[in-house]
């Protein structure tokens, strides 16, 4: 019952933390380490007789074909908006499985309100939408549930408007004062090496998480004043920008999945 | 496996600290550094007066081989107004001389982060109009604030 209960625990925590009982180094171990005597025989007459080497047909390949999609929402946006008065937005997800490789996308609406300083040098707001689509490589090749451990890359691009009252410090021989300015249709792109998680849950329900490091960021219509915060992106500074979603996924299965059969 | 959850923390972690910094003192100081037109060799200069236009303020200066004045941030340019001694040569009476140069450039307001001022960044820098004998050399067309050693903008030759 102890037992029972722990393994319950351990469970829930897992699946709270997206981190799935699933080995992911198991396909990079060698196969078995008790070999049976008709092998050893077999290694040994190998061992002694040089044989040519026949190239077999690898059976475990994963055939490129459009199997499913999957499409979810990222938690942590919908709690932020819920939990604080700085960030309002939502994001979708969804990739598409085609074997080793899946096609993803994202599409979000993001809006942020600061206070400089406690508005002691003024206030900023933004507004905007984006988009991100990318390759994600799935390493888990041998997973019959078919989990994900992915690396991947995105191109991201959003399109937004800012407003800021900037009030400047005084100078010791100009008085610059507050500045109400505006920047209209900026445009902005970057570029994401991601990795992450998939996992399923209960039939074809799925959990998920995605880390982002974001850059080459460039935007393109501030006139006003430089671009401060980039919806999707983040800080529009000299740095790398990082983010993390937790997603809640459906499947919807497009093909029946072919069984891998080993020949 | 058990790796994962430690790049994650480091991901998350890393965000914390790439807030960038905030810029400390004016930035629209500009610096001039002012060379002999015979020999081109660094050279101090007695300055009786500057007159930045746009400010009724008046920048004291000294026998100096380099001056730090700043730019109308409410503009995109700035003139100046030079006095200052000249000795045509070394054993003539010095002179006061008056001479002019207008800068021009272009300014960026920029928000550094949710902590600090917001600044002006000015850039292109280029000299427009001058009384002096020799066009002044523009050698840094963007003004660096918290840089030590000063960078120097704009070679005189006197």
């Amino acid at each position: 019952m102890l037992l029972l209960r722990q393994s319950i625990l351990i469970l829930s925590f897992s699946i709270l933390l997206g981190l799935p009982e699933v080995d992911v180094f198991a396909q990079m171990r060698p196969q078995d380490t008790q070999q049976s005597p008709q092998s050893q025989e077999l290694q040994e007459s190998q061992d002694t007789v040089a044989r040519p080497r026949i190239k077999k047909p690898d059976s475990l390949k994963e055939k490129f074909y459009f199997r499913s999609i999957r499409i979810g929402a990222d938690v942590i946006s919908i709690v932020k908006t819920s939990t604080t008065t700085t960030f309002s937005g939502w994001e979708a997800n969804g990739d598409a499985d085609f074997g080793k490789f899946y096609l993803a996308v994202d599409i979000g609406r993001w809006s942020r309100n600061f206070n400089i300083h406690s508005g002691e040098y003024g206030t900023y707001h933004n507004d905007g939408t984006y988009w991100r689509a990318g390759l994600d490589l799935n390493l888990l090749k041998k997973d019959p549930d078919r989990n994900m451990f992915f690396f991947g890359f995105r191109f991201g691009q959003a399109y937004f408007s800012e407003q800021a009252t900037l009030i400047f410090p005084d100078d010791a021989n100009f008085k610059i004062g507050t500045k109400v300015l505006h920047n209209n249709g900026v445009t902005a792109n970057w570029g994401e090496l991601v990795t992450g998680l998939r996992v399923k849950i209960w039939k074809q329900f799925w959990m998920g998480y995605t880390a982002r490091m974001k850059f080459a960021q460039s935007a393109t219509g501030d006139t006003s004043f430089k671009s401060f915060n980039i919806p999707g992106f983040g800080l529009n500074g000299d740095s790398f920008e990082y983010g993390f979603n937790y997603q809640l996924f459906w499947k919807f299965p497009i093909v029946k999945e072919k069984p891998i059969v080993r020949k | 496996m058990r790796f994962l959850p430690v790049f994650v923390i480091i991901l998350l972690v890393s965000s914390c600290v790439s807030e960038p910094d905030c810029i400390s003192g004016p930035s629209n100081n500009m610096v001039f550094r002012m060379r002999d037109s015979k020999n081109n060799a660094v050279k101090k200069v007695i300055f009786s007066s500057i007159l930045i236009s746009g400010t009724p303020a008046t920048v004291p200066a000294d026998s100096v081989s380099s001056i730090v004045i700043p730019l109308d941030p409410t503009m995109n340019e700035t003139t100046y107004n030079f006095s200052y001694t000249y000795s045509y040569l070394s054993n003539t009476t010095p002179v006061v001389r008056n001479d002019q140069i207008t800068i021009v450039y272009t300014s960026q307001n920029i928000i550094v982060s949710t902590t600090c001022p917001p600044y002006i960044l000015f850039s292109n820098l280029d000299v427009s109009a001058y009384s002096f004998t020799e066009k002044p050399l523009v050698l840094n067309r963007q003004l660096l604030t918290g840089v030590t050693p000063a960078t120097i903008n704009i070679d005189i030759k006197f």
